[in-house]
């Protein structure tokens, strides 16, 4: 379980944060998620990680149902801070990217509950789609699909600004 | 568009997945590795102790074994003040405490006492006197009267069932007879008023149940009691 916790506190937070909308309610939720995985008598029967991320998403759910009036503005799971310094060669180059970023974010935000979870899940916690199954109790098929349709709609809102 | 029905293998990596993998996401606190981290030691010893539901039920027990032997203790405390004090009258409890001489009613003497006995009759206390125990220069000595007025005024006797009956073994002449001699011998407690009627000799010993006793013959006016 630790261990899982080390290679997926990445993945596990970012989907905490995207339910969630707030950086410290997914911090708790991550931690309540993992005291009660802690107390726990039972032992997944699949898949440790499907198991540890359907945890953090029960966690998160219930914290947003419990913190429904304090998130009135939802927080961005991405950093809005921080740029990939490596890939920029000339002050155009970071200017574009940086440009790039912003509609991604923006897009991504846009994105409705179900689909969000998905790309999250899939991109930033690497998760593979019968793992995502798993964490949702949806075919891993199933999840493929909502993750392809996903990306068309990113692709579709960014159709022309990239 | 993307081809919704490929699998997760056959397709490769889109620009935009591209470029979603290049963002750079918020990372959790420090903190959180910290509680985190705080959850998986607390498993640890608490692995050691034992597990957290069987402590809690093995606590909730002893509280409540506790309570109940508490309860328990009560109540049979309770038992047997109220069991010693509540023993009925003829029961085998009785029978031997009269048999040890710590009683002194029997009970074949309640129910002439209740029709107007010795005890109902002015003195309002049970007398506490086992003849057989008392030596009889003793009894003499304090009881002056002759014998049968004594042991009518004692109602008690040796061997005696219901000591009226056995009284009117003897005073089979009195017109009134029973009814006419509870009432006077339960007014006369008095061992001096007994020789009003009664004329054996204060010095001459009486067996009452061998010796004929006479009586002097009285009249209802002339009764002690009046």
């Amino acid at each position: 379980m630790a261990e899982t916790y080390r290679l997926y506190r990445q993945g596990l937070f970012s989907l905490a944060l995207s339910i969630t909308g707030c950086a410290q309610l997914a911090e708790d939720a991550v931690q309540t998620a993992f005291e009660c995985l802690c107390r726990s008598e039972a032992s997944p029967n699949g898949s440790v990680v499907s198991y540890v991320f359907a945890a953090v998403r029960n966690a998160a759910t219930d914290v947003v149902r419990s913190n429904r009036r304090a998130t009135k503005v939802r927080e961005s799971i991405f950093n809005e801070a921080a740029h990939n310094k490596e890939s920029l060669t000339t002050p155009v180059d970071g200017l574009l990217v940086r440009e790039r970023d912003q509609l991604l974010r923006v897009a991504i935000d846009g994105l409705d509950d179900g689909d969000r979870e998905v790309i999250v899940m899939k991109i930033y916690g690497e998760l593979t789609f019968d793992e995502i199954g798993t964490v949702l109790g949806q075919p891993g098929k199933t999840v493929g699909t909502r993750y392809r349709r996903a990306l068309s709609k990113l692709e579709e809102k960014l159709r022309g600004q990239l | 568009m993307t081809n919704l029905n490929t699998s997760e293998s056959d397709i490769a990596p889109s620009n935009i997945e591209l470029a979603l993998k290049q963002l750079s996401l918020r990372e959790p606190s420090k903190a959180l590795d910290s509680k985190v981290a705080a959850c998986f030691k607390e498993v640890r010893v608490e692995d050691l102790v034992g597990v957290p539901t069987a402590g809690w039920n093995r606590r909730s027990f002893g509280k409540a074994w506790k309570l109940v032997s508490l309860v328990a203790a009560v109540c049979l405390l309770l038992g047997v003040v109220v069991g010693r004090l509540s023993v009925p009258v003829g029961t085998v409890d009785h029978v031997a405490a009269m048999e040890n001489g710590s009683a002194s009613i029997s009970a074949e003497d309640k129910p002439s006492r209740a029709g107007g006995g010795f005890g109902e009759a002015g003195s309002g206390q049970n007398p506490v006197i086992n003849v057989n125990d008392i030596p009889e220069v003793v009894l003499r000595e304090h009881f002056p009267a002759p014998a049968v007025a004594m042991f009518c005024a004692l109602g008690t006797g040796a061997n005696s069932g219901n000591s009226y009956d056995r009284c009117l073994a003897c005073h089979q002449g009195l017109s009134d007879a029973k009814a006419e001699f509870r009432r006077l011998h339960s007014s006369m407690l008095n061992s001096e008023v007994c020789t009003t009627c009664h004329v054996s000799a204060r010095d001459k010993p009486v067996n009452v149940f061998t010796d004929e006793v006479s009586i002097r013959p009285w009249q209802t006016s002339d009764s002690p009691t009046g």
